[in-house]
């Protein structure tokens, strides 16, 4: 079956839908097209970092590679641009963030829960921050923060980040 | 339609610095016009923004590296992009075409849905009974329309017309209702 294309009339061109709100549609296409661009890079979700140090520069390195601006990144995760440069330089740690927040980032990057497990486990959180070593894991902290996450990622249907 | 974007040159030299706010500027104007675009497609308007950012992630992932100077401008370029992304949702849809928007639909309504019901897995146990109660060429029909096919395809298959396909459904899909009633205890009235 052919499927013909509309025909690019003059009389069409006057009658063009352009978005109501601009901006608004605008601000849509571009947590899409975030979320479609690191979902094309990690089509299964991601259940390890690897080799990286830490989960800021794994970050950084993945927004780059999925050819994402700050920005953008910002818009999609509904933050502000300059909180990005602090999630990539890991001024925050991972449990200093709200599981909602962290939950955020693992759905936009594709994160498995296995992987930030394996990142605190692997005592990665504190090699990233040399000066939050004060701040040493704290099971006590750590273990219910873990809960709330996986708990969070429940409440959103990512069930794939958990199995 | 797009050969608006690449008509500015000082944004265009802005956008090839890593101007932010130039980027903001041409993306908003290159979202509007995908919608503009999409719109004359008779794309819903919910479907819209995941079409406009499909072409977008085609156009950042090639880098515009397919696109060939001498085939064509800059604009006419996101157009094809552009085309070819609505050409695949067009098949798409054509592919998940629904069930023709009879009465039959209203009473595939009545069919229990697994999770929404407290008793759901008794009344799908007892749908299947039902649907294996059907003759076997219209159980054939019913589940080859659920199966996605068409009014037109199932006609050629079953060698008879396209309205003799929808009232047949029509027919299937009351009957089983009643043997499935039957089967939940009711009264079966042939």
């Amino acid at each position: 079956m052919k499927l013909k294309t509309p025909k690019n009339t003059s009389a069409e061109n006057e009658v063009l839908e352009y978005p109501e709100n601009p901006e608004q549609f605008a601000l849509q296409v571009r947590k899409k097209l975030a979320a479609l661009l690191l979902n094309r890079l990690h089509a299964q979700p991601v259940r390890d970092l690897g080799a990286v140090v830490s989960l800021g520069s794994w970050i950084a390195s993945t927004r780059e590679q999925a050819h994402i601006t700050e920005r953008d990144l910002a818009m999609a995760l509904d933050l502000t641009e300059e909180s990005i440069p602090q999630i990539c330089s890991d001024q925050f740690l991972p449990w200093t963030m709200t599981p909602s927040r962290m939950a955020d980032l693992m759905i936009l990057f594709r994160l498995h829960f296995d992987a930030i497990t394996k990142f605190l486990n692997s005592g990665g959180a504190e090699r990233s921050n040399t000066e939050t070593t004060s701040n040493a894991i704290s099971t006590s902290k750590v273990k219910p923060w873990l809960s709330d996450l996986r708990e969070e990622l429940l409440v959103r249907n990512s069930e794939d980040l958990i199995h | 339609m797009f050969e608006q974007l690449f008509k500015d040159p000082t944004l265009l030299r802005r956008l090839k610095r890593g101007d932010d706010d130039a980027y903001d500027e041409w993306f908003l104007e290159i979202t509007s016009l995908l919608h503009a675009y999409f719109r004359r497609w008779k794309v819903r308007p919910d479907q819209l923004p995941d079409l406009a950012a499909a072409v977008l992630a085609e156009l950042w992932e090639s880098r515009f590296k397919d696109y060939d100077p001498e085939r064509g401008s800059p604009g006419a370029f996101v157009a094809l992009v552009a085309r070819r992304v609505a050409l695949d949702h067009r098949r798409a849809e054509k592919k998940n075409e629904a069930l023709p928007l009879d009465d039959s639909v209203d009473l595939i309504y009545e069919i229990p849905v697994p999770g929404f019901d407290d008793d759901g897995e008794d009344r799908v146990t007892r749908l299947e009974s039902a649907l294996k109660a059907l003759q076997r060429r219209e159980r054939s029909l019913l589940l080859r329309k659920f199966e996605g096919e068409t009014t037109k395809q199932l006609s050629r298959r079953f060698r008879i017309s396209e309205s003799a396909v929808k009232s047949k459904l029509r027919r299937i899909v009351k009957k089983l209702q009643r043997i499935h009633q039957v089967n939940s205890g009711g009264n079966f009235d042939p």
